[in-house]
């Protein structure tokens, strides 16, 4: 019988990953998109790290970030009662993590491309930054945030590395659907290495028509 | 009576124009070459960028004086502002458009408040239509009630008109001419157009490249 637990843990993790990062990820690309400075290059690239960084590597720096050894660590374990690492929380940090720069990147572009007048002729009618950021920039770049959002998804639903390292590969805790694949490999269980293979396909290629179904409404 | 007194510097990277003119109720024309800097001085008004130095004032309010480190927002100027390309909120339907820009009510008050806005300006019809499906007349109609929806006490125009054809651009200015009448207000028009400074000019303000050179009755 099939264990349909890692693809219920996968989803569940990705979902709360998602929305993490876009409430991370599009306040940081507006602030990125406003203010620019030196400062903002460097920024960017830090959090652009997660796509160009082996995943194990981005593991690794969340690991020594986030362990029990670690000050935040230590500050998590204090307040919940128990560690972050090896522990589904883990794994939402490390899907976070690797969804946030595809959220950012996408984000930060589409609210740059908003016409600078339009935003300054909400300004001129009365329009506080905060309502001309609620009302007329973030909805005009919405289709842009979108696209980043389900590709945020994706990597965050097919993450392997990060999440191994960071929530290890606990069958029934912490055993997302690709880690389970390749447990399923290494034991010689063919049938749910293909079951979960076609599962995490099939919803990638969902998420792609969905992205290329916003750009070509775009134009 | 107040006045809406101009007397700045205004920089851009590469460029900026000296502007000196005292503008009243009625229509006041900028005009002048392209790149002399009349749109530059709108803004300024409009205060979306800041003098380096100079001041704007307008009756008791100082909505500019660099060297006193006087900066009035957009949001506290109380100026209406009519753009080439209309500038809409292409997402939200023509009531919305205007209703956003009414100050200090409610939305239900402000959506009724817009909707009379609309009937003045005579696109009532298309309240609740495709933002994006209006012709380039009635993006300009709806701008100029956005535009007056807030009690502006000055209006702005940056050459609203020149995208329009000959019809709309005519019947476009006798709105402009009925609205700013009717409403008391500053108006700085923006134009290249001749027959705009014949048909709505009660002053002009001649532009050359970098600055102002005389105010003509």
């Amino acid at each position: 019988m099939t264990d349909w637990f890692p693809l219920w843990l996968s989803l569940r993790v990705s979902v709360i990953a998602t929305v993490l990062a876009v409430v991370f990820g599009v306040a940081l690309a507006y602030l990125l998109a406003k203010w620019q400075s030196r400062w903002t290059a460097i920024v960017e690239a830090v959090f652009t790290l997660p796509i160009v960084l082996p995943p194990t590597v981005l593991g690794y720096y969340l690991l020594t970030l986030l362990g029990t050894r670690s000050t935040l660590g230590r500050t998590w374990e204090q307040l919940f009662g128990a560690p972050l690492v090896f522990t589904q929380a883990g794994a939402v940090v490390a899907a976070t993590v690797s969804a946030l720069p595809f959220v950012i990147r996408a984000a930060r572009a589409a609210i740059s491309n908003v016409d600078p007048r339009v935003e300054q002729a909400a300004r001129v009618v009365g329009m506080s930054e905060w309502k001309v950021a609620r009302v007329v920039t973030l909805p005009l770049a919405a289709r842009g945030i979108g696209a980043g959002v389900a590709l945020g998804f994706a990597r965050a639903l097919g993450d392997f590395g990060a999440t191994v390292m960071v929530a290890g590969n606990i069958p029934g805790q912490t055993q997302t659907l690709p880690v389970a694949v390749y447990d399923a490999v290494q034991a010689g269980d063919q049938a749910t290495a293909r079951t979960g293979s076609l599962v995490l396909g099939g919803i990638a290629v969902v998420v792609l028509i969905f992205v290329t179904q916003i750009f070509a409404r775009r134009r | 009576m107040s006045n809406l007194i101009v007397d700045v510097r205004v920089e851009v990277p590469g460029f900026g124009v000296d502007a000196a003119f005292v503008a009243e109720r009625g229509i006041t024309v900028l005009s002048g070459p392209s790149g002399s800097g009349k749109s530059l001085t709108l803004a300024a008004v409009a205060g979306t960028i800041r003098p380096v130095r100079g001041h704007i004032r307008c009756g008791d309010a100082t909505f500019a004086e660099p060297t006193r480190g006087v900066h009035l927002r957009s949001q506290d100027r109380r100026v209406g502002m009519v753009y080439q390309h209309a500038a809409l909120f292409e997402h939200k339907s023509p009531l919305d458009n205007v209703a956003l820009a009414v100050r200090d009510v409610g939305l239900t008050a402000a959506r009724v408040a817009a909707g009379e806005l609309l009937e003045r300006v005579g696109v009532a019809s298309l309240a609740t239509a495709k933002t994006r499906s209006l012709s380039g007349g009635e993006r300009q109609r709806v701008a100029l009630a956005r535009a007056l929806a807030g009690d502006a006490r000055v209006l702005l125009l940056d050459e609203p008109f020149s995208s329009l054809d000959a019809t709309a651009r005519q019947a476009m200015r006798k709105l402009v001419r009925s609205l700013v009448d009717e409403r008391g207000v500053i108006a700085l028009l923006v134009t290249h157009d001749a027959q705009d400074v014949d048909a709505l000019a009660d002053r002009v303000v001649a532009y050359e490249p970098g600055r102002t050179v005389a105010a003509a009755e």
